[in-house]
């Protein structure tokens, strides 16, 4: 036998270039997240969190206490303060400008999801304190850092004998003598399960709609006082007879409904997708949507570990050169109210919302508002650009950085960076900054007038052009 | 004492009550098993016993030490590990001796190059109890050895044939109680078509034990400060999917370039709330170009001690 040496071996390791879970956010990536998860970058969020991992990232965001909003509140056109209870307008500015205010933009994204997802319109819903209490609960539940155990149990428990939800769906008519199936569907089909298993099979039936309904059935609105809207059970009207939902049978009220409509094994992906929807445009691949849909019902359908999987999934940072989200119109709205320092002084962020197509407290249907691609028909762009446009224009409010100054010895790629800076240094990519720069370069100059017109452009093109529409 | 036992039965019975939630709110770590700890360092014999009193005896449970083919433990290790009844960690390396992208290609391995070294090394520790941990071929979906996937010549295909061979060997050399441990690396470089960890997945019956390794450098060009539940959570949920098996982390470490390593340490603890097949955890205890990741400061040994105790068994 050969002698066999037996010096040990010293183990070195390697330190590999940054990427996956260890990369560095670079500040592209910062604003990507900053965008997925609120409403666009400030310099302040660049600053803080470029260099830390995305799981770091996503920690500082999930952990930011709400706190109370930030600069001045929205006033109406008059100067007065926006009155809520009032008008629809101000209802809607009102969410607007705790949105533009917001310490914590996280929270408020996560309030508008689950308003999409729970989808209730001020047109069926009156008087108007109904939805603004709806909104509180979403926000509530939106809170994370103040809500660590948020879960959807609990909240599908609160939407369902919600006030704006009973009205909303007609549930407060419904009794064991009449019933009604509006909510028992959509608590199945919208809120909780979909049509379809993965597989294309049905996830329930009429049979089990019917039954279903007659578990929610006994609630009615007390809104005698519209300040303190409350939903109440009168067990006059409730159907105390055993119903069979979903294969199980028991003289189920409305949480033992959500409880059983909860337990099906269509819950989990359905919401995990519907969520992960919310931030990352391509859908989960089986096995992610098979771990998250897991640990979400291992943890007892707890939100917060669920938004931060997802938040963290390397796929946030997918095609970071090429943003491949389109932005909702309120979060494309909001961003750029936010990045020009903007507050609410009238009724333009409600018209522009409006045009887009997403008015908050106004979903066009119960499904709520389709997204994607359909944020981008014609009559959306345009009235996108049109809202940009407006919002740099002196008639909205002065822009606190000041209107653009002349400045005569500039060249064209200093115009081009300097409108850059006064937009918030929003993601351009390379084809457009030559354009934006041949631009530049080729519009008149010869006046104060020309000059400042040209930046007036240069930054109209930067907020309202087709890079700003994509996160 | 009473309280504590009582948080099982009442979180049972909230689970089966349906609260799921509030169940879940008992502390993470009173179910979980128990991990065994250990250390690699580049003497041992020397550093351990310091160790010792830096960190308790629970810090020290494993010995890790890397061996090149054809060649065996250190009598030192082996009697150190003897004498301390810590268990033995071999990582086996099928090359020339040096990292890098050099000796026989994984083929060769398949086809036994390195068999009759491999046999004399199991018929080295075999007999060890506890049952020491052959680690072979560690981190395939690196470029950093002979044995790497990316390297030219060689592709995950082969490395699974190579480990195929080197469990046959194994047992044929009577290393029935000799734990395989297969450890990718936590994150696959580059992150690329046939370099994912599943890639090299040799199959659940062919490995006894899985893991991954992986170190936080610190905030380091365009690395980040990362913490063990993100360095780790991934290889996790992926290793874990492939096999239902003890997960070791094989070896793990930080700096403390840009973050405080105490913190880091209280955060490893926290993984055995996320990971209940967590079974180990090797610290690589080692002062070197890429970073100091002893275990030397007092604020360290303290944060580690207090993971020991939490921890370990």
């Amino acid at each position: 036998m050969s002698p066999v040496a037996v010096r040990g071996r010293r183990r070195r390791v390697r330190r590999p270039a940054g990427g996956g879970v260890q990369a560095a956010l670079s500040e592209a990536m910062v604003d990507r997240l900053m965008w997925r998860t609120g409403f666009g970058p400030g310099e302040s969020d660049r600053r803080r969190l470029r260099g830390l991992s995305l799981h770091a990232a996503v920690d500082r965001l999930m952990r930011a206490p709400q706190g109370p909003p930030q600069g001045p509140a929205a006033v109406r056109r008059d100067g007065g303060p926006v009155r809520p209870h009032e008008s629809d307008v101000d209802l809607v500015l009102d969410w607007c400008d705790r949105m533009i205010r917001t310490r914590n933009p996280l929270v408020e994204r996560l309030t508008l999801f689950w308003h999409r997802h729970f989808a209730t319109s001020r047109d069926e819903v009156s008087p108007p304190q109904l939805m603004a209490q709806q909104n509180e609960l979403f926000r509530r539940y939106a809170d994370l850092a103040a809500f660590p155990t948020s879960n959807m149990r609990t909240l599908a428990y609160e939407v369902g004998e919600g006030p704006a939800v009973l009205r909303f769906l007609t549930g407060e008519d419904s009794t064991a003598r009449r019933l009604n199936e509006n909510y028992a569907r959509e608590l199945m089909e919208l809120f909780c399960l979909g049509v379809t298993d993965a597989a294309g099979r049905p996830n329930y039936s009429e049979a089990d709609v019917r039954e279903a309904a007659r578990a929610a059935t006994g609630w009615r609105i007390d809104d005698a006082n519209p300040d303190a809207p409350r939903a109440w059970f009168d067990p006059t009207r409730f159907d105390a007879a055993a119903k069979t939902v979903l294969g199980r049978t028991g003289a189920f009220g409305h949480r033992e409904l959500v409880d059983v409509v909860l337990a099906h094994p269509s819950h989990a992906p359905f919401l995990v997708t519907k969520l992960w929807g919310e931030f990352i445009p391509d859908p989960p691949d089986p096995a992610t949507l098979r771990d998250l849909a897991r640990r979400y019902v291992r943890e007892g359908l707890r939100l917060r570990p669920l938004v931060r999987r997802i938040l963290t999934h390397p796929a946030m940072l997918a095609s970071i050169r090429e943003p491949n989200m389109i932005k909702p119109p309120v979060v494309y709205a909001i961003g750029m109210m936010r990045a020009l320092g903007l507050g609410i002084t009238d009724e333009t962020l409600f018209y522009g919302l409006r045009d887009m197509g997403q008015p908050p407290y106004f979903p066009p249907t119960v499904a709520g508002w389709e997204g994607g691609a359909a944020w981008l028909n014609t009559n959306a762009a345009v009235a996108r650009f049109a809202l940009a446009n407006r919002l740099l224009s002196a008639s909205y409010a002065p822009l606190p950085g000041g209107e653009p100054e002349d400045v005569p010895a500039e060249t064209p790629a200093q115009a081009v960076q300097r409108a850059h800076r006064a937009v918030g240094r929003p993601w351009l990519a390379s084809g457009t900054r030559s354009s934006l720069t041949y631009y530049a370069a080729h519009a008149p100059t010869r006046s104060a007038y020309e000059r400042t017109s040209r930046q007036r452009v240069l930054r109209a093109l930067m907020l309202g052009g087709p890079d700003a529409q994509v996160m | 004492m009473a309280p504590a036992r009582a948080r099982a039965p009442l979180a049972a019975l909230a689970a089966a009550l349906g609260l799921a939630a509030w169940a879940g709110a008992t502390p993470p770590e009173a179910g979980a098993a128990r991990i065994e700890a250990g250390v690699y360092q580049d003497d041992p014999v020397r550093g351990v016993p310091a160790l010792r009193r830096a960190v308790g005896p629970k810090g020290v449970r494993v010995i890790s030490t890397y061996v090149t083919a054809g060649r065996l433990v250190d009598p030192g290790v082996l009697a150190l590990a003897r004498r301390s009844r810590a268990r033995l960690m071999v990582s086996w390396m099928p090359d020339a001796g040096r990292d890098g992208a050099r000796g026989p290609r994984l083929r060769q391995v398949a086809r036994g190059a390195q068999a009759r070294g491999l046999a004399r090394l199991v018929r080295q520790v075999r007999g060890l109890r506890p049952a020491p941990i052959l680690r072979p071929m560690p981190e395939p979906n690196t470029p950093w050895y002979g044995w790497s996937g990316t390297r030219a010549g060689n592709s995950a295909a082969a490395y699974r044939a190579a480990w195929t061979r080197v469990r046959r060997v194994v047992r044929g050399a009577g290393g029935r109680r000799v734990l395989l441990l297969w450890a990718p690396y936590a994150r696959s470089v580059p992150e690329a078509p046939g370099n994912a960890i599943a890639d090299y997945f040799p199959g659940a019956g062919q490995i006894d034990v899985v893991g991954a390794s992986g170190y936080n450098f610190g905030r380091a060009g365009d690395l980040a400060w990362t913490d063990p539940d993100a360095l780790f959570e991934d290889a996790y949920r992926q290793v874990t999917a492939l096999a239902p098996k003890p997960f070791w982390i094989a070896e793990t470490g930080t700096t403390a370039r840009g973050g405080d390593p105490a913190a880091w340490i209280r955060r490893l603890g926290g993984l055995r709330a996320t990971m209940p097949a967590l079974r180990g955890v090797v610290w690589y205890d080692v002062r070197e170009r890429a970073g100091d990741f002893r275990l030397a400061r007092r604020a360290t040994a303290r944060a580690y001690r207090a993971f020991l105790a939490r921890s370990a068994r």
